[in-house]
């Protein structure tokens, strides 16, 4: 189903309380009545019409065949990414090493392999700091100013020569699969570590675990179909546009 | 094999959608691609080689037809025809598979379950084995310890295809993706002492 901006916020979260994440992550906080989405994402300032591209497309995988989300601003689409990330890296993240650590304090038998598990994680968790600082540092300050350059029509020689030597396209070939890691572990605790006492802690690492790949295939989603994309026609129109009269390149 | 895999060939958007719903309720079989146009058809089924291509007439009509079964040969794809009885009559021939676009849902499905239990069949004896063989352990437990494809073909004699082809089938029966997830797999399974990494 996709959700409008007439529906009752309540009702998003009804339908699908994983977006409950993704609202947050807004800054719009629960306890908002009866109210529409329209009315909550005014009060927070939030445009709702981005508001309804991200949970649209985060409940219906198929959303973006008919793309909305080309009409938003990359600066709109960076900005919430940029807050996914902290999602990872400030919340979900040390909660689930929370809870292996937990599950790892409350087995006897097997300490030693659950133990091996914690330290994967910690292998996984510097992969996905590697993975966003990357992004942070590189990939979303290159794609605001590219998207600055196409909107003003200016070009630093800096940021031509950069946008020759690192297309998007590079950025595609180069986002690595940090999903594989999540999978194995996935895996292992649901496969191969032999039936542990407490299923409790068990059960909560899964749960989280999932919540987590679905959140880094919707983010990684955003920026394969959506970002880069947009990205690759405003470099292909710069590279026309200042490789015929190359003189005028050097206003900046 | 793990799955039986389709491609469906048709203009409409509805019938696509509605077969691929259908198809998937099925264990084991998946949609790899809708084809909306003719324009790549005998491309894509070549690249994708899916096991089964759903076509109806009007699409199979829009098509250069001449040597169609040649053009799609190197694929070994085979056809199933979604036909409306009411009217395409001439689009049959006896020996094809066919479904009817007008039978009822559990009459579809088992149509296609019947038209994909052979490749199941098959599938079911080479499935069997998702244990490791010993020379997939003894790969395992070199990995396991950091060594390089090519140390751990030199160790035990044998070439270093050979080596990748084993990880292939490792990484396939445990769906294990990273060196360290086989790693814990190795000390899981007592491959390798956990002392001795």
């Amino acid at each position: 189903m996709i959700f409008t901006k007439d529906m009752k916020m309540a009702d998003l979260i009804h339908k699908n309380y994983l977006l409950l994440s993704i609202i947050s992550r807004f800054g719009i906080l629960l306890g908002f009545g009866d109210k529409s989405v329209e009315e909550v994402c005014n009060e927070y300032k939030v445009n709702t019409y981005f508001f309804l591209e991200i949970v649209n497309s985060c409940s219906n995988e198929n959303y973006f065949t008919d793309v909305q989300l080309k009409h938003f601003s990359i600066h709109s689409i960076v900005g919430y990414l940029r807050k996914t990330h902290k999602f990872y890296i400030n919340q979900i993240v040390p909660e689930i090493q929370c809870l292996i650590t937990n599950l790892y304090q409350n087995c006897f038998k097997q300490k030693e392999n659950v133990k091996l598990l914690l330290n994967f994680f910690d292998e996984y968790k510097n992969e996905l700091t590697i993975h966003v600082n990357r992004e942070e540092d590189v990939v979303y300050p290159y794609v605001l100013n590219i998207e600055k350059a196409y909107e003003t029509k200016k070009i630093s020689d800096e940021l031509f020569e950069q946008m020759k030597n690192y297309s998007i396209s590079d950025y595609l070939n180069e986002h690595s699969n940090i999903e594989e890691k999540l999978l194995d572990l996935k895996n292992l605790i649901i496969k191969y570590l032999p039936p542990t006492a407490d299923f409790k802690y068990r059960n909560k690492v899964l749960v989280k675990l999932f919540q987590l790949e679905k959140d880094v295939n919707d983010h990684s989603r955003i920026e394969e179909k959506v970002m880069a994309p947009k990205i690759l026609n405003m470099e292909k129109s710069l590279l026309s546009h200042f490789s015929n009269d190359n003189q005028n390149s050097t206003d900046e | 094999m793990s799955r039986v895999t389709f491609i469906i060939a048709n203009k409409s958007f509805i019938v696509r959608r509605g077969l691929v719903l259908t198809i998937e309720e099925i264990p084991k079989l998946e949609v790899v691609k809708e084809i909306d146009n003719e324009r790549n058809f005998f491309r894509d089924i070549n690249k994708l080689k899916p096991d089964f291509v759903i076509i109806n007439y009007d699409f199979y009509k829009s098509l250069d037809v001449n040597d169609f079964n040649s053009k799609i040969e190197r694929s070994k794809s085979k056809i199933i025809k979604l036909i409306d009885r009411n009217k395409d009559e001439d689009f049959l021939n006896e020996a094809d598979y066919c479904i009817d676009i007008n039978e009822a849902k559990s009459n579809i499905i088992n149509q296609i379950k019947d038209i994909v239990a052979p490749l199941l069949k098959t599938e079911k004896i080479n499935s069997t084995s998702s244990v490791l063989s010993n020379r997939e352990k003894d790969v395992l437990r070199y990995i396991a310890l950091g060594l390089t494809n090519q140390e751990v073909a030199d160790k035990l004699f044998i070439s270093i295809h050979t080596v990748v082809s084993h990880r292939k089938n490792i990484t396939r029966k445990l769906d294990i993706h990273t060196v360290s997830g086989l790693t814990i797999y190795a000390v899981l399974n007592k491959i390798i002492d956990i002392k001795s990494l």
